[in-house]
């Protein structure tokens, strides 16, 4: 309850989309390093050649993977575009245009969540 | 400052890099991945090759380097702080490394 009511003084006031932006920054980054070490894991069985590795690659079918891959596509998206508002910002004077970077930021990832969306939904739905 | 400015430069490569990554194994190979796809496809001439000696350290650097950002972040003591560094710079080789060691049957290389 008091953890509660310290959040709700603490946090929520600093929320605003910048801050939004960069919390899911990071969380998007954290998750994206730490998946390279699992398919690191799984390109390594390369070496141990054509039978294996296609046993391997054949885990990865199935409705559940695909929609983790979809997921994965998302992540990398949002964490690339906002990656780009935040070299622009750096690299140029763009504090009176931070509203209208903002907006350019959502609409981008929201048109390459759609085309993606329309691609692997049906695929994940497919075999269901 | 170096490391600011690598972050940034891995960074916009790395859009680059992993559009071509998700589009040939989503789009392009979709369905059909296996060893022959993937190796016909990486073994024709040497620009995937050229490619992976990139994205590899690309990812592998940015992603070290950004966690190492939220690590200062936290402000640690300087005594935990260089061991930190280290042990930071070993994994990230090490996965480097291990990276490069996976791809290599699939670019060709035994």
């Amino acid at each position: 309850m008091i953890k509660t009511r310290q959040l709700r003084k603490n946090l929520l006031p600093q929320l605003n989309t910048v801050s939004v932006l960069w919390l899911l920054h990071r969380l998007t980054g954290v998750a994206l390093a730490v998946y390279l070490v699992p398919h690191f894991i799984t390109i390594n069985d390369s070496r141990w050649g054509p039978e294996i590795f296609n046993e391997t690659l054949k885990w990865f079918q199935g409705p559940l993977i695909v929609f983790t891959e979809y997921v994965i596509v998302l992540v990398v998206t949002f964490h690339s575009i906002n990656g780009l508002r935040i070299i622009a910002m750096d690299f140029f004077d763009l504090s009176q245009r931070q509203k209208w970077l903002l907006g350019l930021v959502l609409a981008a990832c929201g048109a390459v969540f759609l085309c993606a969306s329309f691609w692997f939904v049906p695929r994940i739905l497919e075999p269901l | 400052m170096f490391s600011w400015l690598l972050q940034r430069v891995s960074g916009l490569f790395l859009v680059y890099a992993l559009g071509v990554h998700l589009w040939t194994v989503h789009v392009v190979d979709s369905g059909r991945l296996n060893w022959e796809v993937i190796t016909t496809r990486l073994q024709d001439g040497s620009s995937w090759t050229v490619y992976y000696l990139l994205f590899i350290p690309a990812v592998v650097y940015h992603a070290f380097n950004g966690m190492w950002g939220i690590v200062l972040d936290y402000d640690p003591p300087a005594s935990l702080r260089r061991p930190l560094q280290v042990v930071f710079w070993i994994s990230g080789f090490a996965l480097l490394l291990y990276g490069y060691v996976g791809i290599r049957p699939l670019l060709g290389g035994s």
